[in-house]
């Protein structure tokens, strides 16, 4: 048979569409899982995705990918190399299972979704791929840490995290619930594929793979770029959908998926790359900045992004965004740290003297804000004063983020206004929001967000009993093993400074 | 797409030694700030094209290059060096700078005019 060139035969392959004659739309297409936003059917007819693929070169690829990884990974698994790896590094892979592996299962229920629901076939054939895809990413990201569980039983976490009410797993779950869960295949589009896959997953997915490679973890890397591959072909399904609204009157109802979606993802991630890239990977390793791969990996993509499809920044962007980019992340490190056992990594403090210089070089001013409170702390290991490094009370936690309000820091560091949490009182409940946006999000569609309990509201609620901390720990599923505890048996505060007798090695 | 053809409108730079770009190989050059990848196709003409890739922010250089076909290692968007357009996704080009030979040395020009020369390619919707 003569091979025909792509276009000869791509489109009639793909685009099934028919006008329904016995059935009405709305039947087919219901608002609760495919808004269509009163858009004509004809009109969603014109999605087109950029990078195409057959079904069997699909097939082939990933053979190959996996072929590639579980080589790896077999290898892997009969050496020592995780044996040798900084704890840092390994407390940043443990808390990327635990965050990740599972809710790439519930993205596949999301791509199942925009593959029944999405509104033209083009679409569905991208994200039936994209199902498979997600079903991929759940199976290798609970394979590989499975493979390494003699040598770090809370890998198990990669399977356990989002099934417990760990305040973490609450967040992750909080989140991808909004995203894709519980969401019609439209808003999916544009929130998980447009807004979190091309940005977000890309600086988790293939920065932090950079990051591996240098560590020496080869099996991560090599597992973390070959999942993006197939991110970057399944995030395709956000552009065209977002060029139908646009072009369709809808840029406002886009904007505000995009720029709801944007913060939560933001928030999520500086908790899960922020405290990884600046203080869990080893300082000789690291080759940016959290707020450097920030500002390559987000600020710009979606600044070009925004530009090319029409759309303006988040009204957040310069006096909350950026601003956050300074100081955010090392406040939510520091109350990681001082909560550890209420994680499931060892959480490394990751401020050495030599780590406290870099940290000074790369955000100025870091010493002069949270800083100070890393000098107390550093003085009471020094002292033996142990228990005041660990918790006896909780902070209060945002009712949107679910991630603990760290406003003060914030204030401290001259980047927000006050440093009391912000709140709306609705039918009598108070709730507490930990910025501008999270509250925002809350008040555009407060039926979405009212039920929800933050592990706080829980404990007091009376749900959580007993109400202290121990009744809090076993309530998140932390037996001691499990509890982190610091990466390095608190070698960052008795070391000292290298600059002076010591020449960087490049 | 104005590449500028005439000399005048051109600023040239020695760009590698011919000898660091054997056939089959690519390299990265930064050109007065900006990315750059240099392409010798087996059997075929050396070229320069923009270095990073029209999808995202990923380096060219990082991918491969078997005959005229070029595969960017972030995502596997696919392009023929022989034209710098896009096989996957098609509609898609990279912006082509000229290269002159003299002696040992390439040399890359680029338009005197600012402009971008990083061209970006996203969906388009079908009948458009
Ligand atoms: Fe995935
Ligand atoms: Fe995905
Ligand atoms: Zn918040």
């Amino acid at each position: 048979m003569p091979k025909l060139g792509r276009t000869e035969w791509y489109d009639l392959t793909r685009d099934m569409n028919w006008t329904f004659s016995y059935v009405n739309e709305e039947d087919v297409f219901p608002e609760e899982l495919s808004n269509g936003f009163g858009i004509p059917a004809s009109q969603w007819w014109r999605w087109d995705e950029p990078y195409k693929i057959s079904y069997r070169e699909y097939v082939h690829n990933q053979y190959d990918k996996d072929n590639e990884v579980y080589a790896v990974n077999a290898a892997i698994g009969r050496s020592k190399l995780f044996d040798d790896l900084d704890p840092g590094w390994r407390a940043a892979v443990v808390a990327h299972y635990g965050a990740i592996a599972v809710p790439e299962y519930l993205a596949a229920i999301g791509e199942s979704r925009m593959a029944r629901f999405g509104r033209a076939a083009a679409w569905r054939n991208m994200a039936t791929y994209g199902t498979l895809d997600e079903t991929r990413h759940g199976q290798i990201q609970t394979f590989f840490p499975h493979s390494l569980l003699e040598k770090e039983p809370r890998f198990d976490w990669a399977h356990k995290a989002l099934h417990t009410n760990e305040w973490g797993a609450i967040a992750a779950r909080s989140l991808f619930d909004d995203m894709f869960v519980a969401n019609d295949a439209v808003t999916t589009a544009l929130q998980l594929t447009f807004t979190f896959e091309t940005g977000f997953t890309n600086l988790q997915f293939l920065g932090m793979a950079a990051d591996a490679m240098k560590v020496g973890d080869v099996g991560f890397g090599a597992l973390i770029s070959s999942i993006q591959t197939d991110e970057a072909r399944h995030a395709q399904q956000g552009e065209p959908t977002l060029r139908i609204l646009v072009a369709n009157g809808k840029k406002d109802e886009a904007q505000q998926m995009i720029d709801h979606m944007f913060w939560r993802s933001w928030h999520v991630f500086a908790l899960l790359t922020g405290l990884s890239m600046d203080y869990y990977t080893p300082l000789e390793h690291r080759s940016h900045s959290f707020k450097e791969f920030m500002q390559e990996w987000i600020v710009k993509q979606f600044m070009d992004q925004f530009r090319d499809f029409g759309m303006n920044l988040p009204w957040y962007w310069e006096d909350y965004f950026l601003k956050e980019l300074d100081w955010y992340h090392h406040a939510v490190h520091l109350g990681v740290w001082y909560w550890r056992p209420t994680v499931w990594w060892n959480p490394d403090a990751g401020v050495s003297p030599d780590e406290r210089d870099w940290l000074e070089e790369k955000y100025p001013g870091w010493n002069d804000s949270v800083g100070k409170w890393w000098d107390v702390i550093g003085d009471n290991v020094r002292n033996g004063d142990f228990a005041l490094t660990l918790p006896e009370t909780f902070p209060m936690v945002c009712n949107m983020c679910q991630i603990p309000i760290v406003s003060p820091a914030g204030f401290l560091a001259g980047k927000v206004a006050s440093p009391a949490p912000l709140s709306v009182t609705r039918k009598g409940r108070r709730y507490n929001f930990c910025s501008e946006p999270c509250r925002w999000i809350f008040q555009s569609n407060p039926e979405r967000f009212e039920g929800h309990l933050t592990i706080v509201d829980r404990l007091l609620a009376g749900i959580i009993q007993p109400p202290t901390v121990e009744g809090a720990l076993a309530y998140m599923g932390l037996s001691p093993s499990e509890m982190g505890v610091d990466a390095t048996g608190y070698a960052w505060a008795t070391q000292t400074n290298h600059h002076s007798d010591q020449v960087v090695n490049l | 797409m104005d590449r500028g053809t005439t000399e005048a409108d051109l600023i040239w730079v020695q760009a590698a030694a011919l000898e660091d770009i054997w056939e089959g190989d690519l390299l990265e050059v930064d050109l007065d700030g900006e990315s750059v990848i240099i392409v010798h196709p087996e059997g075929g003409k050396i070229k320069a094209f923009q270095g990073i890739c029209p999808h995202q922010e990923k380096s060219l250089a990082d991918g491969y290059l078997e005959g005229n076909l070029l595969v960017c290692a972030g995502h596997r968007w696919e392009f023929d060096v022989s034209s710098g357009k896009g096989i996957n996704p098609m509609g898609c080009e990279l912006f082509e700078y000229l290269v002159r030979v003299e002696g040992d040395l390439l040399f890359v020009g680029y338009p005197r005019k600012a402009g971008r020369r990083n061209f970006r390619f996203t969906a388009t919707l079908a009948g458009e």
